[in-house]
Order: C-alpha cells, then structure tokens, then sequence
C-alpha cells in the first residue's frame, strides 16, 4: 500500500462529512476537529520516526491537505537521510 | 459541529451552569470555583464585562472558552493596549469529539474582533488544546520553557505513594494527605517561619503575605528601558492579580528604604492529583544582584518540594541564576513538541497572511516579548 492510499485510509476512519481527496483543505476548512489533528501527528510522527513539535510547524500551509502532508513527510525524511 | 449544539456568548443568566462546567476544569469546590470565576471575568480590570463562549446542548452548557483581558506594554514608549488571553477551555465529557473546541477556538476569534481586538494570546494551553488552536491558525510565539527544582522529600513521597498504588487493599489510600511530604501539604510552612528568623531580620529582604500595589509599580517606573512587549505592571494590575482567589501567595521584598525587587511565590489550590508545584510566578530587581539575592532566599528559606518557573523570556544572567541554585527543565514530554508554547492569533481571518504586527511591533518571536505568569 502507498503512503498515500495509507493517508486516505486513516483519514477515512475520521469519518470526516466530505469525501476527501488529495487535495481536499482539511485544515484551512476546519474539517479536523482537535481528536483528528491529534492523529494526523501522530501518523506524521510514525511516518518519519521522530516526534513532531507542532508548534514550528505551520498547519494552515504544510498540511493542509493529503499533497501537503505527504510532501511534509517526505521533506522530514530527506531531511533525516541527509543527516539533519 | 454537530447541528445538535449552538455557540453563544455568555450572558449572566449562564453563570450558574458555567460554573457547574467548571469543575471539570478546576475541581469540585464550588465557593473556589465560584469567586475564581468572579475574579477573573466580572472583575477583570481590562473587559467591562465577562467574555466566554459556551456551547449549549439543548439549552445546557457543555462547553466554554473564555477571553480574559491583559493589558501590555508597547515598546520603550509604553503605549498600553488590552491583547486578551485565551483561557478556561474545557467541553464536558460526554459531549468531546464533536467538533465543539474548534467552533468554540473560532467563536472566541470573532467576539474578541467584536470587541475591538485585533490579537488573542494562549499561554497555558494543554496538549490537546494547542493542537486546536494551531489548526485554527494560531502560530507559536516560542516555547516557555519550564524549569523546576525539587527538594529531596519530594522523590522520596512520591516512591511511596507509587509504592501504595501497586499494592492490594492499600492501593486506595495512595492519594491520602498522609503521603504527602510536610513541605507538598503546607508549602509556605518554612518561609512563614523564616520571616521572624534571626537569619532574615537585619537582611535587607522581607517575607510578606500581602502584596505592595503602589510600591511595585513605583519599582517597575525604575527600570531601564525595555522595547519589549510586556505585561503592564502598574498599580491597578497587582491590585487585582493578587487577588486571585485560587492562588496563596508570598512575597519576597528586596528593600534598602525603597523596593529594589520583588520575587512572588504562588500555589495552587485548585490542583488535583500530584500537588502542585510552588511557582515563582512574578520576579523583578533593580539588578542582578537583587534578584539573585531574593531567589537564594527563596530557595533557603522556602526549602520547597517543588519550586518552578518560565524562563523562555529571562535574560541569560537570570537562566543562570537558576541553573546555580539547581533549576533544571521539566516538563520533558511536552519540551519535545515544543510546549508549553505561548500562541498567537489575528482575530480577523484576512490578517493571518500578512505581517503579524502590533501597531508596527512584531510579535512572532520571543525576543519581542516578556512573559510573566498572568494568574
């Protein structure tokens, strides 16, 4: 399964009122309430292995959608594989 | 949100419900919950009138987020304007995950904009909390960076109750005030007795239990220039903060015929589970040798279980300051995800991509600011 598909089916278990696609705004809308956005760190954290301080982390802009969030995670592990 | 529920603001006919919500927040004891509420919102120096959002259920409150007013210092020129705080946000339990914090965190927004506001500041946002409300668009200032020193009882206490938890039968008496080391039971027994010793009369420090209004502020009038935005300390700011009926307080006075320094000393007594923590919640000197002086005394004469404080906004002499006495950082957990954090938002949704600015002060960045404990 993709990180994608894996995305979509942990959001799908949010039972969110919309059907969500890649680029559906989940947090610019307010579609995540605070237990969801929980869970989206938490996925994040397990994604890339490392805790995730939400506090420098711009929601509104890096994971507003599935692209951003996947983008997001992909930038953290490149990151972690360059060393830093 | 769920259609079942309405956001309203508050009116005084909700006081009664607000305040049976309130328990879940601050705990069972009504009459504290009760002048708590009254001190922070009907007689709040900077809102004319109380600031909450409720959500109602059929009528009944089962949520609330409050507005509280501060009121803060612009730079060097000392312009004061009101930038209210985000406080007091709780959903009663069978009633979370339904979408109620996030209307609750925007409804806030849009009565502080009604207010005339332009900012809302969160300083003391729980994990869940701060998660919310950087999904609603607020952005961390910096974290506060929490430090505590612990005396060795308090270890030692806290292996027994631990103990008692695992134990058959005796598991139920873990939370008994018995387990509770003399200094977590009464925390200001010693410094109250240090106040007539030998040790302190002919020092130029003095242990009070009533704060000095007029004579603070005249303090504060002393000091250099700082181009920060900061908390107004003026007379009418610790008339009322002070008063805070959920706090005890002690006050340290560092006086040679006027104040040169103060250092406030406060706990809790609404907390619940694992006693709370004596927290120096207000520390200020004409110089370093001041505030170390009164800091030392705090430590020797307090010899607390636990003493913590912020330090994100400290200048670096002050950090170690702390770090000599043996303040280390607490609050681990939280430090990883960068909490606790103090956050800020424009009230208006059409700011939030600009420059976020005060009447041209900046307010991303610690560096801009100076945090005290607002209560």
């Amino acid at each position: 399964m993709s990180l994608r598909e894996e995305l979509l089916g942990t959001i799908a278990a949010w039972h969110l009122p919309v059907a969500v696609t890649d680029d559906t705004a989940l947090i610019r809308s307010g579609l995540l309430d605070s237990l969801a956005l929980f869970n989206l760190v938490l996925w994040v954290e397990e994604k890339t292995g490392h805790p995730l301080d939400p506090t420098r982390v711009d929601f509104r802009n890096e994971l507003n959608t599935v692209t951003n969030i996947l983008e997001f995670v992909a930038r953290r592990r490149q990151q972690d594989a360059a060393g830093g | 949100m769920d259609p079942a529920f309405e956001i309203v603001r508050y009116q005084s006919g909700h006081k009664e419900q607000v305040l049976r919500l309130q328990r879940h927040l601050w705990g069972p004891d009504a009459a504290l919950n009760r002048a708590y509420f009254e001190w922070k919102y009907e007689q709040n120096p900077y809102l004319t009138q109380p600031a909450l959002c409720l959500a109602l259920h059929r009528g009944e409150v089962v949520g609330m987020r409050g507005i509280v007013g501060a009121k803060w210092w612009l730079g060097t020129s000392r312009r004061a304007v009101v930038i209210p705080c985000t406080d007091d946000f709780v959903i009663a339990p069978d009633h979370r995950d339904r979408g109620l914090a996030s209307a609750l965190i925007h409804a806030a927004l849009a009565y502080a904009s009604d207010l005339g506001h332009s900012f809302l500041l969160s300083l003391r946002a729980g994990s869940v909390n701060v998660l919310a409300s950087l999904g609603a668009g607020y952005r961390s200032i910096g974290a506060l960076e929490p430090v505590g020193c612990a005396g060795p009882q308090r270890a030692r206490f806290k292996r027994a109750r631990q103990l008692l938890l695992r134990t058959r039968f005796l598991w139920r008496y873990a939370d008994s005030p018995l387990l509770l080391a003399p200094s977590e039971r009464m925390p200001f027994r010693r410094l109250d007795r240090s106040a007539w010793a030998p040790t302190l009369r002919g020092s130029r420090i003095r242990i009070e239990r009533t704060p000095l209004p007029t004579a603070m502020a005249e303090m504060e009038d002393r000091l250099p220039p700082d181009d920060r935005i900061r908390q107004v300390h003026d007379p009418e700011y610790f008339d009322w903060v002070f008063r805070n009926p959920a706090l005890e307080y002690r006050y340290l006075f560092w006086e040679d015929q006027r104040i040169e320094g103060y250092l406030v000393l406060q706990r809790s007594l609404l907390s619940r589970g694992e006693p709370a923590s004596v927290v120096v919640s207000d520390w200020e000197g004409t110089g370093d040798a001041v505030r170390t002086d009164l800091l030392d005394a705090a430590v020797r004469h307090g010899r607390f279980s636990h003493l913590a404080t912020w330090t994100a906004t400290y200048p670096e002499s002050v950090k170690a300051t702390l770090t000599r006495v043996g303040f280390v950082p607490i609050d681990l957990k939280r430090r990883v995800r960068g909490q606790p954090a103090a956050l800020i938002r424009p009230v208006r949704d059409a700011d939030l991509d600009h420059e976020w600015t005060i009447e041209g002060h900046p307010v991303m960045g610690l560096d801009n600011w100076r945090f005290r404990l607002l209560d």
